[in-house]
């Protein structure tokens, strides 16, 4: 593997190159910077000359080709992170719930938040799965059948404001209402009914209301008499919980007893019925779950293990056994002992399946967990690896269907279903996930900017930056276009706000559209607002956090910390020139100088676009410079278009792109051991044209991806 | 913009807090035990981030000791409770010196001051791997005087975290945004959404028979869940083993809680704060639900932080623009100093509405909330410029049931360890220990009473 050698040789000057002056490598044993001996290493070298000097030299080969098999590593026993606890529940569940919103937030280590040695429990995060547990199983278990309950009130037993009763009714002789107090078993539309009629007076027949509580809902002409009762409805809205009035009301009277006339309104009863719209809100997620009748000759208990085994499978990501199911059954005891049935019983089960460490964490098993042998994973284990890394999610019925037959760890078929996964609108989490956190698009949410020097950041502009990022990630994602035009392409994706801001004609349209950059002052994603925006403090361009930004996430070459007792500058008059003079006045400062002239150059390059992204002639008044040399190189660059060109041929560049995405893709940082893999798969993968979507694929049927070991006893890792 | 806090924000104001009636049997309920104090002892730890620094040397510490001291600028909002506070100089956290017994940790001193801030320990340099820690201050006082409330404790702040990048140079964010840790690998977690914590502090209410219910079946749950992850346990390696123990440990604690839960909340409740506050609303319902959670016993320890570690909060909103992180290496520019300065005395203004609302509760004996507990502002460095871990700004405010004696300005003169001001507050507490941490070896001297010189 002579390329990977040479690649190797480079890696190890480039560090050694960077800081100069700098005594130890401060990052500690964990760090990029400890497997290298930086002081001993060529301080200056010209790229492609080093390849053929270096790789002769020992100490570059040594620990990074050990020999035997490839490490697969270990994976710490994983606790599903806010965004994978919303998402698995909402794809077990149904539910648009989002629980995880409210649970503290999920430390972060070597730039994600799925590093499972940082995901950790406590008793407040338990408490919460808790309330969340019973809120979720409530909300899919919840019947949408409401019964419809009738109640007949007879008239003769109600008392009238006004006449008397029958032997069969209530009289109503004069204006008045007859009134029946109920209350609702749930709210809804309710039919009420009221069996009527009248005697004859005066020119016009009987008129009568059916009221709820003392308002009119319905008007009638009663126009029957005694030898034919009529029954006269309305509909109405009742809500439940509180009695509630209904009434059948007298409203014109006549009585002329020299004529011998009177209208009476007499009642023969009033009828409530409802809810009548009987069905809530259709349920499925009550129809998946529940798949049995428990009323049916099996009996409660069978179906209740039927219920159970089911839904315990899909939250625990595997199948379960009968010893697990009986163990859950028992909750319909628990509930009978509690004068409940079959549903409590079930609901409780499926709560306990929910805070189960068999939900909240991703389990997987070694034969012999102290054995250092990589093992495989078996198929269920590594469905939920592939579900976790593409979807931040738990595997669906096509995954467990594959797993179930032994079928998934066959290489074709697990090319197959990583295609299938990334094409599927789930693999939407690779942005919001993957990409938010590697090009901090996620942190524009909280990012503050100056509103009186920025009036132009507004909240709108902010979705607009980051909806231009995402798209132009998914366009890498999701197309053939390769990694190596990620820093430079000539296009963008911009709506018309956007379009304005950046002074860009778009085409025409509504929404986000793919435009064109040729000959602008933008190009790739170097020079999109977001980024240019999460780099900056609120009220100037950092420098600084821009060439850390670029060192870090595209070179992976942290800068090293700034030595330990560094003190500030001495007081400064007042600013004489452009912050870069102000900055190199400090880098002039021996211990600063080494690091601040690896990083600040590299930001420096983006000081024409200010602290929103906006372009800039002038910084202050004062005239911009943008040049500098990348470092590690004799590659001079001016201005950030020309410095993307040079890092997009930069072999650090792809390698860099490999870590991360290993990184978020097994949830655990890249161990020395992994070295070789990494480096391997980062040439191969350049040189089949470095498109994502074939990236993905080579890590999800890696040997660290695939596979695991145990750990030795006595040792942490 | 001004900070116009709305009444509604704030559960119709501070005043919401002071009016809940006295209750007599809240105390009494829990005092039958020989040798416990009859009004409970209370901790509440306010961290702020980034140190505090102003215009001219002695804007924040005096310049007198004694009880004679002249308050200055940045103390001057605690005029009116300058019996109530005592301020401490010469106080320092050496094991988060980036030098420190032999080893260079290099940069990372935000991370590092605020993992060993109340911890006194030598944090682990890791991004994710092998974090370690030691056990806080808070949390030994917890396990001493916690057992009978509804919590154990609480720990509270405002920001769950930033969402991408680093936290500090090499740290992992486990270190910089939680200052309680449990043990020495498990940081105990904050909460930032105030209806989260009040549902969590004073949740319950139904009825006698449903809670019943409620208790029999989340202790089956409970049940069952240990089952599981005792069974599982004896199958992992020992890495997992130990994520599996924090597990259980949440189980237990959860279980003693339904336990405790039984004993109804009696203290009368204001509304259920609202969601989407803005940063000054969301200090002052946080510095309400603090001192309700203690008026109501639902919780003896409390730790809060206003920031995370090296926080790049914009203080536009009080004319401070910029980021806190960013301003407070102030190179000694005066501009920057300004804005240091009235960002330091927001803090502190702060500081001073939850003293006041905690001042002005009274226990069944008469005295107030304040004078029954220790409440202690600090940072996790000195100097933002040159993140100093001595000289550290401690201001130490209460009576601690007559343990302190506040009113003075405390100088120690060789830069004592912290964490003998942590000795010496567990012991005022009731939480009885001879050592902390990495150097606390003796009760910090001259505190009140308790105190040995």
């Amino acid at each position: 593997m002579a390329a990977s050698r040479r690649w190797l040789a480079f890696a190890f000057t480039m560090v050694g190159a960077g800081c100069v002056g700098q005594v130890s490598p401060p990052e500690g044993p964990s760090g990029p910077a400890a497997d290298v001996p930086a002081v001993d290493a060529p301080a200056t070298v010209d790229g492609p000359t080093v390849d053929g000097a270096a790789v002769d030299a020992p100490v570059a080969d040594a620990p990074v080709t050990p020999p035997g098999p490839p490490d697969p590593g270990r994976v710490t026993l994983h606790r599903l992170n806010r965004v994978e606890y919303n998402n698995t529940v909402r794809d077990l569940l149904g539910t648009t719930r989002t629980p995880a919103d409210d649970f503290p937030a999920d430390d972060r280590g070597y730039g994600f938040d799925n590093i499972a040695d940082l995901l950790t429990m406590s008793p407040v995060q338990l408490e919460l799965y808790q309330g969340a547990a019973e809120a979720l199983v409530n909300e899919a278990l919840r019947n949408p059948v409401v019964p419809s309950v009738r109640r007949q009130f007879e008239a003769e037993a109600l008392t009238g404001s006004v006449g008397a009763a029958t032997a069969t009714g209530w009289n109503l002789w004069s204006n008045g209402e007859l009134p029946a107090t109920l209350t609702p078993t749930a709210p809804g539309r309710f039919r009420v009914t009221v069996r009527a009629w009248q005697s004859r007076g005066g020119p016009d027949d009987a008129r009568m209301n059916i009221t709820v509580n003392g308002r009119a809902v319905m008007g009638f002409t009663v126009s029957n008499l005694a030898a034919a009762p009529a029954e006269f409805a309305a509909d109405v809205t009742l809500t439940a919980a509180a009695p509630t009035v209904v009434a059948a009301e007298f409203t014109n009277d006549y009585y002329d007893a020299a004529m011998m006339q009177d209208r009476n309104l007499y009642v023969d009863w009033i009828r409530v019925e409802g809810p009548i719209d009987a069905n809530g809100p259709p349920n499925p997620a009550r129809a998946r779950i529940l798949t049995c009748d428990p009323s049916a000759a099996a009996g409660e208990e069978a179906c209740a293990r039927t219920v159970i085994r089911a839904f315990a499978r899909r939250a625990w990501r595997r199948p379960v056994t009968d010893e697990e199911v009986t163990r859950l059954a028992a909750f319909l005891t628990v509930a009978r002992a509690q004068g409940e049935g079959f549903e409590a019983g079930v609901r409780l089960a499926l709560q306990a399946v929910l805070l189960s460490p068999h939900f909240l964490f991703r389990v997987e098993l070694d034969a012999d967990p102290t054995s250092t042998v990589a093992h495989p994973l078996n198929d269920h284990e590594l469905a939920a690896r592939l579900s976790y890394f593409l979807w931040s999610s738990m595997p669906d019925d096509a995954l467990f269907a594959l797993a179930d037959a032994g079928a998934l760890r066959e290489p074709a078929t697990l090319r197959a279903q990583v295609e299938r996964m990334l094409a599927d609108p789930k693999a939407r989490s690779l942005t919001e996930n993957f990409a938010g956190q590697w090009l901090y698009t996620r942190s524009l949410a909280e990012h503050d900017a100056d509103p009186a020097r920025f009036p132009a950041y507004t909240p709108a502009l902010r979705a607009s930056f980051r909806a231009e990022t995402e798209a132009y990630f998914d366009a890498f994602l999701r197309t053939d276009i390769g990694m190596s035009e990620f820093l430079t392409a000539r296009f963008t994706f911009v709506d018309d706000a956007l379009a304005a801001y950046y002074g860009l004609t778009a085409p025409a349209g509504t929404g986000l559209r793919r435009v064109d950059l040729a000959g602008g002052r933008r190009a790739g994603l170097l020079t999109q607002g977001s980024l240019l925006t999460v780099t900056s403090h609120p009220d100037r361009t950092s420098p600084v956090r821009r060439g850390q930004w670029v060192l870090n996430q595209l070179m992976c070459e942290p800068p090293p910390p700034p030595p330990p007792d560094v003190m500030g500058l001495p007081p400064e008059a007042v600013p004489t020139g452009s912050l870069r003079q102000r900055f190199e006045a400090h880098r002039a400062m021996p211990r600063c100088a080494s690091c601040h002239a690896l990083m600040d150059p590299l930001g420096f390059a983006f000081e024409h676009f200010d602290a929103v992204g906006a372009w800039r002639e002038r910084d202050e008044g004062f005239a911009i410079d943008t040049t500098g040399t990348l470092p590690g190189t004799m590659t001079n660059f001016d201005g950030a278009t020309d410095l993307a060109t040079h890092l997009a041929q930069d072999p650090r560049f792809p390698r860099c792109v490999t870590r991360q995405w290993f990184t978020y893709a097994l949830g655990r940082g890249p161990e020395p051991y992994d070295d070789a893999g990494i480096e391997a798969l980062s040439h191969d993968w350049s040189a089949a044209g470095m498109r994502l979507r074939d990236l993905v694929l080579r890590i999800a049927t890696s040997e660290s991806f695939t596979q695991r070991r145990g750990e030795p006893v006595g040792g942490m890792r | 913009m001004t900070t116009k806090l709305t009444r509604r924000a704030l559960f119709g104001a501070a005043g919401v807090a002071l009016s809940i009636p006295l209750l007599e049997s809240l105390t009494p309920r829990r005092a039958a035990v020989a040798g416990v104090p009859l009004v409970p002892r209370r901790l509440i730890v306010w961290y702020v981030p980034n140190g505090i620094n102003g215009s001219t040397a002695n804007a924040f510490r005096p310049v007198a000791a004694g009880s004679d001291y002249a308050l200055t600028p940045m103390l001057a909002p605690l005029a009116s409770l300058r019996a109530e506070v005592q301020v401490l100089t010469g106080l320092a956290n050496r094991p988060a010196q980036a030098s420190y017994m032999g080893s260079n940790d290099g940069a990372g001193d935000h991370a590092r001051g605020t993992g060993s801030f109340l911890t006194n320990a030598r944090i682990t340099k890791t991004e994710g791997a092998g974090v370690r820690n030691g056990v806080s201050f808070d949390q030994v006082a917890a396990a001493a005087i916690g057992g009978s409330t509804r919590l154990p404790s609480l720990q509270l702040g405002i920001d769950g975290g930033s969402s991408t990048g680093g936290c500090d140079s090499g740290y992992s964010c486990a270190y910089a945004r939680n200052i309680s840790w449990a043990d020495a690998t498990t940081p105990v977690p904050k909460l930032t959404n105030p209806a989260v914590v009040f549902d969590r502090l004073f949740a319950g209410g139904e009825s006698t028979a449903l809670r019943a219910r409620r208790q029999a079946y989340q202790s089956s749950v409970l049940d069952y869940i240990r089952g599981d992850a005792e069974r599982l346990q004896p199958r992992l390696g020992a890495t997992d083993r130990q994520k599996l123990d924090e597990y259980l440990t949440a189980v237990r604690e959860l279980e003693r809680r339904i336990m405790a839960a039984d004993a109804p909340m009696t203290c009368t409740l204001p509304p259920r704060p609202v969601e989407g506050l803005a940063y000054a609303e969301l200090v002052a319902v946080m510095n309400n639900l603090m001192a309700l959670a203690l008026r109501c016993d639902a919780t003896r320890v409390i730790t809060f932080m206003l920031g995370n570690a090296g926080s790049g909060r914009d203080y536009s909103f009080i004319g401070a623009s910029g980021a806190h992180h960013e301003i407070s290496h102030h190179m000694s520019e005066p501009e920057k100093l300004a804005k240091l300065q009235t960002i330091g005395t927001w803090e502190v203004q702060q500081f001073a509405s939850l003293l006041r609302l905690l001042d002005g509760m009274r226990e069944p004996d008469g005295t107030s909330l304040l004078d029954n507990s220790a409440v202690l502002f600090s940072s996790e460095i000195a100097d933002g410029n040159g993140h100093l871990h001595y000289g550290l700004p401690v201001v130490l405010a209460g009576r601690c049931g007559g343990a302190l004696s506040p009113g003075r300005h405390v100088v120690y003169a060789d830069e004592r360890p912290i964490a003998n001001l942590y000795l010496a507050l567990l012991n005022a507490l009731g939480a009885t220990a001879t050592s902390f941490g990495l150097e606390g070896t003796r009760v910090l001297e001259n505190l009140g009473a308790v105190s040995t010189a």
